[in-house]
């Protein structure tokens, strides 16, 4: 060790005289000092062990003695004997149990196994043969090859996805992880990884070769996934790092993404909308797929080689690859290894996948053919910032709407023709109120406000345009005083132009003229179906009984027989 | 006991499955099939079978070349009277395969039943116990629940074969009036086992899924409330076999053999969905649907192949199986997606899903030839 025992001791008196604690209890030096790694500005850990049976919480008690931090932590016995049996039984059952110890735990395991006594020798035996230290390398060398073996499948799949900054990144981490399990097997069992040139050094002269091809390997190169000769899906760098990994005893995982397979995620489901493809993930999420993804996307048939895969279609593999990567990067997709489990995403401390992007930031969030892709710069995969059941329902109700503009401009017509002027009023309310509906909607707004508070809320919200909430409110005061054929047929102008302005706005300028012919009126159908078809598997809400009445019923008008055309003179 | 059984329509794919578990019982079983024909059980493997004889070990299968269509079966006038020692018979023999002239199934699920009844029927001595196989569809396009004693209650019928499965049962009924010993198990759509989903023959509601899963076919008209029922061909093969077996406990009674619960469209609408690579159905209401503005190619596909199905997609029924459930209690048990997902997995596995697409016209030509057949 770096400091002598007197030195500790008197670091714990110093300790002691500001922290209670029973007699009886032991205590120890754990982690970097008691390991013999560590410098001068390295912490000192202190655990006190307790005789009892209490739950004693993990966060420390941090001091500053002599100008160096100490740490204290306080564990019962109970507890050390708990997590010592829980990380032996998991171990136990080999690759079944191993991913389910958690770092934290092997790591305190580890920690207070191989900790130096400083009080309480009784005590700390006791804590001690609960996981003596004999038995880490056999617990923390497989943890570490596990975790390993995983990372490195992670590289040949990023690998032959042309993902090569990843790819570079999780070498290191396979390499690391093959490295600690290499070094554990020689009775390093130290769970942090900062020490590992020591631990190296340590284990003598054996090291030395699997050190320096470590060190060179993980230093950050120039790789730039150049394909080694003769071969069409691993860089040379990868080759190099599986061979590394498989010479630190973790097999499993050689550098041959034809042993990868993809595999299907539970609760992933496809739906288009018009031309639009859009999965949902965990029945929450709404991701929308570029053309070029929505390609490789059809083309998933899983289970499946990767490497079919990235073949699809005959596209370039980098291209191919970028979006395969983001699938697998957000859980669209998952990877096993060939007759394996699912490949798990395994770094110490790291966050688990699937990942998810930063939502977009496109509005309006919806039109018609469903969500709007962000026009500059489209990622692949763009994630919707409202969750699945609102996307439904605001979609739904969008559709419905832009199908109660039409019905209502209709009767306006009729209205104007017979000078029937309340009636006009009535129908240009409706136009403009389902006018508001079918913008609203667009922005994700659902449920919707009442009627009496649509043209309000327009003026609220200040990413609509400030033109067209004035506009609406306009419209609203000029329809009640409208009695006249001119002035109903300037407010049906106006309306018009509204109209045109909120359905250009919100993509929805083609929309199908539903009521003018049967053609139009199918695909006004057909876009509402798809609608209807996500909204069904989400269970989510209809705008109104009379929508549900309509896309159910197959569309029958109200005042057309069925989908017959009729052509007027 | 074992017992000597005569089985119809033994190459087919329920009826393969019968002669399996009979003849693997130890009884012994005439199959009855056309010239030529072999019995290949659901999971491919061929049965050992033996050329006619009057007399077979115990467990062994006969090949009987007939045709339930013609007089005594086809049969010379030596085997017509040898099999009528039998201590059994299994009607399995139909045609199934929607969409055919109405004549084929007159001739062979009526006149082939009639054919098979008076076999049965006309004996010097008493009578041969019949199970004979229909359909849960003889109910036709009823709605609501319906029971297993229950068969003409002035039904519509949605295909000829329904309502050719209805008058051959009508037939077995008069025959049982008479003092034939008969059990009826009606099957709902048969589909692959229940562990796995493994099928012989992807036919009907396969032919269909094809369709849909390909985006051959975008719109459909059904309701997403319409139920279908599918039926692992394991269980039916089972029960029609115990049926057989213990025919004591059976006879006179009709058993509904249809799966763990009906799927409705809104369940293959969400399943279909777990698929990147398959397209998923519109279903549009019946009301107003019309194939008249479908793009070419999708009507065709859609009046040869959907049309010929698309009364099942607007019925709500509900098979009621209770007597099948007294009489062998273990019943399909998956159900809702995950049983979908057996069935869909293993026509991927299989490449009959998921497969590269052939051309609109290859399939079509494949249907003319079935046609023509």
């Amino acid at each position: 060790m770096i400091l002598d025992e007197q030195y500790l001791q008197w670091l714990l008196d110093q300790t002691l005289a500001v922290v209670d604690v029973p007699s009886g209890a032991g205590v120890v030096l754990e982690g970097s000092i008691a390991e013999g790694f560590g410098n001068a500005s390295s912490d000192i850990d202190l655990l006190l062990l307790y005789d009892d049976e209490h739950e004693y919480p993990t966060m420390p008690s941090i001091l500053f003695v002599d100008g160096r931090r100490v740490e204290v932590r306080t564990r019962s016995l109970r507890q050390a004997r708990e997590q010592a049996e829980l990380v032996t039984r998991l171990a136990s059952r080999g690759g079944a149990g191993l991913p389910r110890i958690p770092v934290d735990l092997l790591n305190r395991c580890q920690r207070l196994s191989r900790s130096f006594p400083l009080r309480g020798h009784d005590v700390v035996d006791r804590a001690h043969r609960a996981l003596p230290a004999d038995q880490l390398p056999g617990i923390v060398a497989p943890w570490f090859a596990h975790h390993a073996r995983q990372a490195m499948r992670q590289v040949v799949a990023l690998d032959a996805m042309r993902q090569t900054v990843e790819a570079a990144a999780w070498t290191r981490i396979a390499l690391t992880q093959a490295a600690k399990a290499w070094v554990a097997a020689h009775g390093e069992t130290y769970v942090e990884s900062k020490w590992l040139s020591q631990q190296f050094d340590r284990i003598g002269e054996d090291s030395a070769e699997f050190a320096e091809r470590y060190w060179s390997l993980t230093r950050k190169g120039t790789d730039d996934g150049t394909m080694r000769p003769g071969t069409t899906q691993q860089s040379a760098r990868v080759m190099a790092a599986a061979e590394l990994v498989d010479d630190f005893g973790v097999a499993g995982c050689t550098a041959d993404s034809g042993m990868i397979d993809v595999i299907g995620t539970p609760a992933v489901t496809t739906w288009a909308i018009g031309t639009q493809l859009h999965v949902i993930r965990d029945r929450r999420d709404v991701f929308v797929l570029s053309p070029q993804a929505a390609a490789v996307w059809r083309s998933v048939v899983a289970p499946m080689p990767l490497n079919d895969l990235l073949r699809c279609g005959g596209s370039d593999p980098a291209v191919v690859g970028a979006i395969v990567a983001e699938f697998y990067r957000i859980g669209l997709l998952r990877l096993r290894w060939r007759n394996g489990a699912a490949i798990t995403i395994a770094q110490p401390y790291g966050a688990e996948q699937p990942s998810t992007p930063i939502p977009s930031t496109s509005l309006p969030i919806l039109g018609i053919h469903g969500a709007v892709r962000p026009d500059d710069d489209p990622p692949i995969v763009a994630l919707l910032p409202l969750p699945a059941q609102r996307f439904a329902a605001a979609g739904m109700a969008h559709v419905w709407s832009n199908i109660m503009v039409d019905n209502a401009r209709e009767d306006l017509t009729g209205a104007q023709a017979n000078q029937q002027w309340r009636v006009a009023e009535t129908a240009g309310r409706r136009m403009l109120i389902s006018a508001c509906r079918a913008l609203l909607s667009a922005y994700g707004v659902s449920p919707l406000p009442p009627d009496s508070g649509l043209i309000p809320r327009l003026g609220q919200l200040r990413v609509i345009p400030d033109e067209l909430a004035k506009a609406a409110d306009a419209i609203d005061d000029s329809i009640t005083s409208a009695d006249s054929p001119a002035s109903v047929a300037a407010v049906a102008n106006s309306l018009d132009e509204f109209i045109r302005r909120v359905r250009e706005g919100t993509g929805a300028s083609l929309f199908p003229a539903s009521f003018t012919s049967a053609d139009a009126w199918d695909r006004t159908i057909q876009i509402g179906h798809d609608w209807i078809r996500v909204g069904a598997y989400l269970d989510s809400d209809f705008p109104i009984e009379e929508a549900r009445d309509v896309f159910t019923t197959g569309g029958v008008q109200p005042h057309l027989s069925g989908a017959t055309d009729v052509h007027r003179a | 006991m074992t017992l000597t059984v005569l089985v119809t329509g033994a190459s087919g794919l329920v009826g393969s499955e019968v002669v399996a578990r009979l003849s693997g019982a130890g009884h012994t079983v005439f199959a009855l099939m056309h010239a030529n024909s072999e019995v290949v059980r659901n999971n491919g493997r061929r049965l050992k079978t033996l050329d006619w004889r009057e007399a077979a070990p115990r467990g062994s299968v006969v090949r009987v070349n007939g045709d339930i269509t013609k007089p005594r079966l086809g049969l010379s006038d030596h085997q017509y009277d040898a099999l009528r020692t039998v201590d059994r018979v299994v009607h399995v023999a139909a045609v199934t395969t929607f969409g055919l002239p109405a004549d084929t199934y007159e001739r062979i699920n009526i006149a082939g039943t009639e054919q098979v009844l008076e076999f049965a029927s006309r004996t010097t001595s008493s009578p041969i116990p019949l199970v004979h196989v229909s359909t849960a569809y003889v109910c036709g396009e009823r709605i609501g629940v319906v029971g297993e004693d229950e068969l003409d209650a002035g039904q519509r019928f949605g295909t000829a074969y329904e309502r050719s499965k209805f008058v051959a049962e009508q037939s077995v009924h008069r025959a049982a009036g008479n003092g034939l010993p008969v059990v009826v198990v009606r099957p709902s759509i048969v589909v692959g086992t229940e562990r796995n989903g493994v099928i012989r023959d992807f036919k009907n509601i396969y032919v269909v899924l094809k369709a849909f899963t390909e985006g051959r076919v975008r719109s459909v008209a059904g309701n997403y409330d319409a139920t279908l029922d599918l039926v692992p061909v394991d269980y039916v093969a089972e029960l029609i076999s115990q049926a057989v077996v213990r025919f004591e406990d059976a006879v006179g009674r009709t058993f509904h053999a249809v799966g763990a619960q009906e799927h409705n469209l809104l369940d293959f609408s969400n399943v279909l969905a777990e698929y990147p690579s398959f397209h998923v159905p519109r279903f549009v209401s019946p009301a107003s649907f019309s194939t008249a503005r479908m793009p070419l190619g999708e009507r065709a596909y859609y009046e040869r192949v959907v049309a010929l199905y698309e009364s099942y997609f607007r019925r709500s029924v509900t098979f009621d199986a209770t007597a099948a459930k007294v009489f062998m209690p273990r019943r399909p048990t998956v159900r809702g997606l995950p049983f979908l997902r057996r069935l869909l997995n293993h026509g991927l596995r299989t490449g009959y899903l998921g497969a590269p697409q052939q051309s609109i016209d290859s399939v079509l030509g494949l249907l003319d030839a079935r046609e023509a057949r």
